[in-house]
Parts: structure tokens; sequence; C-alpha cells
């Protein structure tokens, strides 16, 4: 008969490795891949435990790859400099099953905002040199990541090409006005010269 | 009661003494332990590749770093199956030549007298033999002794030998598992730049490593079709082309030193063989190989171990003499490739941590 205790740390460690797998595939780079792929990126991801106060990482520093947060509670704040003054500004504020910092996957540049924990906050970390490894050692698996990846900047793209879209017509909208808006004194003064001559 | 800075540098800089002197008195008793490590590690940064590639046809890691180990102890089976006869042949006609009223130094005196007669100086000193039969006399003496010191060492050197196949087994089959351990240990702040430079690290290693492996095959390779040339075409008599060229590829991992021990024993079989036109032969195979160095270092080295971990004479004159003395001849032959490792570790750690200060 198998012992209460072993039973239970199986349990716990059995909900502990599904609770992990159901993070992994809530997060979009991660979606229709099977068991045994999860069980691989699971395999691959590094967990951490942050104390309030700690930062996971800060902007400027080179990005080596993602985290999913699976307790606790994490701001994203982006520290910008207006009039010679560096002022930080809280950008978003992300809990269990957010992830952050996909696209430093593909490439080192840097962060472009730094993730400073609010409370004790539990995280899977998923880098570059992994995702490489699993293309490397599991090209099926590893593609259908990166293709997921390229999805999510396609609809990045998307998003950036139709606010740029709406920008410029915006822009041309407020050009037009503003021609308008010239032109129009130039006529009264016109017509306000026409009308004094018209007088002489 | 909170500790100050200088307290604290204080007591930091008490615990790093303590340690480095640890280290100092526990290091010559772990030497043993520390060779094998560090030669696992190298055999894992060789072979990683080539379990990555079996791993990729879904076969299981640990079956993957099996069928990897099974090869290397395969082809080392062979290739000393191959080998030790050629030995025991050249070990044979070496101890005939010794005991046969001293023919070997004769035919070794003969061979310097034609070479310095057909040059306009003397250039190998005439009492080389006589020194020669002094060393063997007192060879003969000692052969017991050395007998038993090879027994031991051959012992020695197969259950290291054995000891690092298992080691090199278990950093393959569980390479995951031991960088997520060392990555466990590392706080916080320096996980992400720990994992990044780790990475890198291990990537720089991995094409220097099989650069420097691949580049002392060439040299073999290429040593031995050379004096298949001369051996063919001028009739040159040089015997054990195969065991000369492989030492030369071993041997090309010496810098400076390497090069010139790879030629002597080609040009010792030449004089001995006494072909009919041995100065011209002499001259041949010295040429085969500064070609095969000067190939080496222009084309093959370059090529496939890159100049990022190019050396300073100085740093490998010192690592050389470091290494010939904690382990003779093997010693010398790891200790560029262990030097190459450091300044890639230093280079990554010198290049990438200052990216991550706040």
């Amino acid at each position: 008969m198998e012992s209460p205790l072993w039973m239970r740390i199986g349990n716990k460690e059995k909900t502990q490795d599904e609770r992990i797998k159901e993070a992994i595939k809530s997060v979009t780079i991660f979606k229709n891949l099977s068991d045994k792929e999860l069980t691989e990126v699971k395999n691959a991801v590094y967990n951490r435990t942050y104390k309030k106060g700690d930062y996971i990482f800060k902007q400027g520093h080179p990005g080596n790859g993602m985290y999913i947060i699976l307790t606790g509670i994490i701001q994203i704040i982006q520290e910008k400099s207006v009039a010679e003054e560096k002022k930080e500004e809280i950008i978003a504020t992300l809990q269990g099953g957010d992830f952050v910092g996909e696209l430093s996957l593909l490439d080192e540049s840097p962060r472009s905002a730094s993730a400073l924990c609010t409370e004790l906050t539990e995280v899977m970390g998923f880098f570059r040199g992994d995702l490489m490894d699993l293309v490397n050692k599991r090209p099926v698996l590893g593609s259908k990541i990166i293709i997921n990846i390229a999805r999510v900047l396609g609809e990045r793209l998307r998003i950036s090409n139709d606010k740029h879209v709406k920008v410029q017509d915006e822009n041309k909208l407020l050009k037009e006005q503003l021609r308008m808006n010239d032109d129009k004194p130039e006529r009264v003064q016109g017509e306000d010269k026409e009308q004094n001559n018209e007088h002489d | 009661m909170s500790m100050t800075e200088n307290q604290r540098f204080i007591i930091r800089l008490i615990i790093f003494i303590v340690i480095a002197a640890g280290f100092v008195l526990i290091l010559p008793r772990l030497q043993s332990i520390i060779t094998v490590i560090v030669i696992s590690i190298l055999m894992f940064t060789l072979l990683d590749p080539f379990v990555d590639k079996l791993e990729r046809y879904k076969i299981p890691r640990a079956l993957s770093a099996l069928l990897v180990i099974l090869i290397i102890l395969l082809l080392i089976a062979l290739g000393v199956s191959r080998i030790v006869p050629l030995v025991e042949n050249a070990a044979q006609q070496l101890s005939q030549s010794f005991s046969s009223e001293n023919t070997f130094s004769e035919r070794l005196e003969s061979g310097i007298n034609y070479l310095n007669s057909k040059l306009p100086f003397n250039a190998i000193t005439t009492d080389l033999p006589e020194k020669i039969n002094e060393v063997t006399n007192n060879l003969k003496n000692m052969l017991p002794g050395v007998l038993m010191g090879f027994g031991k060492g051959l012992i020695n050197a197969l259950s290291a030998f054995f000891f690092v196949l298992f080691i090199t087994f278990f950093f393959l089959k569980d390479e995951r598992a031991i960088k997520k351990g060392i990555i466990r240990l590392v706080p916080n702040r320096h996980f992400e730049m720990s994992l990044n430079i780790m990475d890198k690290i291990q990537m720089q290693l991995s094409s220097y490593l099989q650069g420097l492996f691949l580049a002392a095959t060439s040299v073999g390779v290429t040593s031995i079709i050379g004096l298949f040339i001369v051996n063919t075409f001028f009739d040159a008599g040089i015997n054990y082309i195969v065991l000369i060229g492989i030492w030369a590829g071993f041997a090309n991992l010496i810098p400076y030193i390497g090069p010139t021990a790879g030629a002597i024993p080609a040009i010792l079989s030449v004089l001995m063989s006494q072909p009919p036109n041995t100065l011209l032969i002499v001259v041949l195979v010295i040429g085969v190989f500064v070609l095969v160095q000067f190939l080496d270092n222009t084309f093959i080295s370059p090529y496939l171990v890159g100049k990022s971990v190019e050396l300073h004479p100085l740093i490998v004159f010192i690592v050389l003499i470091i290494g010939g003395n904690l382990m003779g001849l093997l010693g010398m032959m790891f200790a560029v490739p262990v030097a190459g490792i450091i300044k890639v570790a230093f280079h990554e750690i010198v290049t990438n941590a200052p990216k991550y200060r706040t």
C-alpha cells in the first residue's frame, strides 16, 4: 500500500506540473502545442521567485527572453526623460497568467521597460538559448513556437500599421484645416482691400 | 544592529581569503579529479552537438548520450587495435636495433655523417649517437623500473579514461538539469545576465573546440597524404606514416613546439631507413610539414578556430609550462584549449556584464 505521505507529495508535484503546463498553454506563443511538446517546454523553463520590490529585469538591459507570471503582481515601468528630468511611468500591471518580453526571444535589443514585483511573485522564464536549443533538437516544436511568435509580430505590425494610417489621415485632415485657416484671413484681408479700393 | 559598509567589506575579505587559502591547500590533493573533470568538460563540449543531432531523430537524450559514448569507445578500440600492432612493431624494431651491436646508433651516425657531408657546415653534432648510446644504456638499466611505472601509469590512465567517459556521459545526459542546478544558485538580480553569459560561453566553446579538433584532424590527414606522396614518388622508405600523421595531429595542439615535434619522428624514420637520396628526402619531409603548417595557419585554423580565441604568444608559453608541470605531455596538449576556454569565458563576461549595469 502506498504511504499517504508519498501520495500527497506525488499529488502536489502533479498539481505543480499541471499548473505550470496550464500557464504555458495560456501564452499565445505556446498555442497549438501537444501535451508532449508542452512537457518539453516545461522542462526548458526556469522557475524563479521574486520578493516584493525586486526587479525581474531593468530597462536598457539586453533582452534575453520572456517571463510568464504564475502568481503575484508585476508593474511594467518605463523611464522617460521629460525636459531633462527622468520620470517613471507605470505602463502596465500584470498578474498570474500574463506574460512579458516574448519578443526578446528573437533578438538581444535592450528592454524597453523595467518589470518590478509589487508582491511575492513566482514566474517562469523562457529564454532565447533554450528556444534555439528546442529548434535544434525538436525542429517541429521549435518551428511551431517561432511561427506563433511571427503571428504575434504580424498582429502587432497590423495594429501598428492601422494606427500609422489613422495618424497619417488625421495629419492630412489637420494640414488641410490649417491651410484653410491660413487661407481665410488672406481672403478676408483681400476682400477688405477690394472694398477700400471701391471706396477710393 | 546593522553592519557598516566597512564591516561588511572586511567580513567578505576574510571569507574570500579563507576560501582562497582552502582552495590553494586542497588543490594539489584534488589535482587528479580536477584533471578528470576538465577533460570530461572538454569531451562534453565536443560531443554535445552529436547528442543533439541524435535527439533530433527523436532518440531519447539518455540513449543518444549512451550511443555517442559507445561509438567513441568503439572508435578508440578500433584505433588502439590498429595502432598497437604498429607501435609494437616499431618498438620491436627499435629494441632489435638497440640490442644488435649498436646498429641503431651506427645507422643514425652514418645518416648524420651523410647529412653533414652534404651540408657546408656540421649541422648536427657528431657525438649525438654516443649520447644516444649512453641514454640507451641507462634506459636498459632502468627498464624494469620504467616498465613497472609504465604498467602503473597505464592502469591509472585507463581508470581515469573510464572515469572521464562516465562523467562525460552524465554531463551529456543531464546537461539541462546541470545547467538548471547551477543557475538555481545564482541570485535573482544576476539571473538573466548569468544565463545569457552561460549560453554564449557554451556556444563559443563548442565551436572553438570543434574547430581545434577539426584542425588537428586536418593536420594529421594532410601530413599522412604529404608523407605518402614523398614515399611513393621518391622511394623514401618512411615507415609508420599513419602513426606519424596521428602524432602530428595531436602535437599540433601544442603551439610552436607541436609542428616541430610532429616532424621529428618522420625525419628520424628517414635517417634510420637511409634511402639513397637521404638529404633530399629529409628536405622534402621538412617541406611537407612546412606546407601542412602553412595550410593550417593560413586556411584551416583561421576558418575553423577563429581569430577571437587567439592567445598572446607569452600566454601560450606560460600555459604550456603550467600544463607541462601539472600533467606532462598531456598537460601541454590540453593547456591551450583550457586557456582558450578561460579566455572565451572571460571575454564573454567582460563584454556582456557591463550591459547589465544600471
